[in-house]
């Protein structure tokens, strides 16, 4: 008997997710958990801490209540992007003082070149960038809008 | 924290910082829209961690990060991600050893995956 191997069709390494509270350190926990849930990282607890010092070298909220965070880790086993929604809006500690309702987690395999994050992050953050599309995402949830707006993003 | 991740967490420190002190990583962010500032106290935290690890291999490790640019390397299915030698089945650390080694073809520390 001829055992066949099937693939997922979707693209598993960018989805969406409703970000329960209100601060970033939270949000932030929220991400790597579901990181781990896909396997994508080993050592959650020394990648949290990453994210966190990240934080403190400049916020990663971009204004407009957005944010992209993420990181490049030896952490990190898959590259994954993870899109969070927050209705309510966070404290991302945002120059514009606005709260983020759209958060971006970017994770890059540290194998990878370092120039692969810096593309994924830009084309993150070019994806994102109308507050339009933004709106869309968080009116309508879908993971299909999600891949056309992030389609730029080196996997 | 076993001494194998406590490289893994310099070295992360060490990946996180040269993204502030080198200028043409620096501009590259400010491009995108992100104020990056240098923080003294990331900066202490690294300063005190290296002071906890053992000079012998913090000195493997800042002489390859030197070189290279990152002194620690990952290894996986017996092949060094650094240099992509694959090492001797009799370089794998026993199951549950948190001991250190060193690639033969790169130098840098081995972090198995």
């Amino acid at each position: 008997m001829a055992i066949a191997e099937i693939f997922p069709l979707t693209d598993t390494s960018l989805d969406l997710l409703e970000l329960r509270h209100r601060r970033r350190e939270s949000a932030l926990h929220q991400f790597v958990q579901s990181a781990i849930e896909r396997r994508a990282v080993r050592h959650p607890e020394l990648i949290t801490m990453q994210l966190a010092r990240r934080e403190r070298l400049g916020t990663t909220a971009l204004g407009r209540g957005f944010a992209v965070t993420g990181a490049w880790s030896l952490c990190v086993r898959a590259p994954l992007v993870l899109l969070g929604l927050s209705e309510r809006g966070l404290d991302w500690d945002a120059a514009d003082a606005l709260p983020v309702h759209v958060v971006a987690f970017v994770l890059t395999p540290g194998e990878s070149q370092e120039e692969l994050h810096m593309r994924r992050i830009a084309a993150v953050v070019s994806g994102l960038r109308l507050h339009r599309s933004r709106l869309r995402l968080l009116e309508r949830r879908d993971p299909l809008l999600l891949a056309s707006l992030l389609r730029e993003v080196p996997r | 924290m076993s001494v194998a991740n406590a490289f893994l967490e310099l070295h992360e420190l060490d990946q996180l910082l040269v993204q502030v002190k080198d200028p043409v990583r620096a501009a590259r962010w400010r491009q995108m829209g992100y104020a990056l500032a240098p923080a003294p106290a990331v900066v202490r935290e690294r300063d005190r961690l290296a002071e906890k690890l053992d000079r012998r291999w913090l000195v493997i490790y800042e002489r390859c990060l030197g070189r290279y640019g990152r002194g620690l390397s990952t290894v996986r299915n017996r092949v060094c991600l650094g240099c992509r030698l694959t090492l001797p089945t009799s370089a794998a650390p026993a199951p549950g050893e948190a001991h250190l080694h060193i690639c033969e073809g790169c130098g840098r520390l081995l972090l198995w995956d």
